[in-house]
């Protein structure tokens, strides 16, 4: 392992390159000075009547909740169920539109172009004839 | 050495019989069984109060969040799912409900309404009820027994709130590095660093007390 030339990785958990011990600690502790001043004041305990106390508590809350959470598990899917919904119309929605809009688009440019195909043709008419009729004056005025 | 880990061994192998019993109580709990609440309660409830009151300083204020804290575990017993281990997943709540406490009490500011006389009248301390052992120590002794115990609650108090639940945590219930991190929702070398820091600040806090505690330790001897 030593002569694999790769970097020996030390990691906090690590004690050199072994996984540490952990179950060996707290009698590390216990030799500890503020670990001994600590049990000098110990944690206080509750009174006798405690445990009456909290199983009334417990009764007045209501039943073990079982019921509740099959109906808030029902609630949370419907509210999310709904929601999802709602985002996959919103985002669906202009999808829809658009569809007809652009064969709308495209028909009407087809029209204009038709239109605008008519027009040159009907143009080029009356331009030779306007021409034409503009040539004579001008003939007349140069005689 | 070879001694000790047979001990440990034995100690974490209760230990698993100890959760496995608090997650068959729940199963009960789960179907009605009143029994088995009052079996959990009486369990835990020293474990309960006793943290949070460490955490707290306030005798009334731990009775009502430790009773909620079975209202909790109770109410939950239907849809609790034996993931983790119970008392971590307890401790996890006990967590959640005092740190709460902390953050409104920061937001609303407690005057207490006669702290001289409050101070004078309990002085042996911002938690329980201590009477005097006049049989088997004398005044003096009581005194200072008294003053220690209100100045090392005093510098537990002081700590910051995760610092504070870590070392209450270990030394008081003796939870692993792990069941820390997972009840403080931290990793375990950040819980030991905040452990290390506790102990450096309440090292400093209490150097005097350390001290007489050392002398009476070797007086002893």
């Amino acid at each position: 392992m030593r002569n694999s030339g790769l970097p020996r990785v030390f990691d906090i958990n690590m004690n050199n390159g072994q996984p540490h011990d952990y179950r060996h600690e707290p009698r590390l502790n216990e030799n500890d000075p503020v670990w001994a001043l600590l049990a000098r004041a110990p944690r206080p305990q509750p009174d006798g009547w405690f445990t009456a106390r909290t199983l009334a508590r417990c009764r007045a809350s209501g039943p073990v909740k079982a019921a509740g959470f099959v109906l808030g598990g029902m609630w949370r899917w419907a509210l999310g169920g709904g929601l999802s919904l709602c985002l996959a119309v919103l985002l669906l929605a202009p999808q829809i539109h658009s569809g007809p809009t652009a064969a709308d688009k495209q028909k009407n440019v087809q029209e204009a172009f038709a239109i605008m195909a008519s027009l040159d043709t009907s143009d080029d008419d009356s331009s030779t004839a306007a021409s034409a009729s503009s040539a004579a004056p001008s003939s007349l005025w140069q005689d | 050495m070879k001694d000790e880990i047979p001990d440990e061994d034995s100690t974490r192998a209760s230990a698993v019989d100890s959760d496995a019993h608090d997650k068959h109580l729940m199963v009960r709990i789960a179907g009605g069984d009143e029994e088995a609440l009052r079996e959990l309660i009486e369990k835990h409830q020293g474990a309960v109060y006793g943290t949070i009151a460490k955490m707290l300083g306030d005798p009334v204020e731990a009775q009502d969040l430790a009773q909620l804290v079975f209202v909790r575990v109770y109410r939950a017993a239907g849809a609790y799912r034996a993931t983790a281990q119970f008392k971590t997943w307890m401790f996890t709540i006990v967590r959640n409900l005092v740190f709460n406490e902390h953050r409104r009490r920061s937001r609303a500011t407690l005057v207490p309404l006669h702290p001289q006389e409050n101070e004078s009248a309990n002085p042996g301390g911002p938690v329980g009820l201590d009477l005097p052992d006049l049989a088997t120590k004398t005044p003096g002794e009581t005194v200072l027994q008294r003053e220690m115990m209100q100045k090392v609650d005093e510098a537990i108090l002081a700590l910051p709130e995760q610092q504070r639940l870590a070392i209450v945590l270990r030394r008081y219930d003796e939870f692993s590095y792990e069941q820390i991190a997972v009840i403080l929702k931290t990793s375990v070398p950040a819980t030991k660093s905040l452990l290390f820091r506790a102990r450096e600040t309440l090292r400093v806090a209490l150097q005097d007390y350390l001290e007489i505690n050392k002398k009476e330790g070797s007086d002893g001897k």
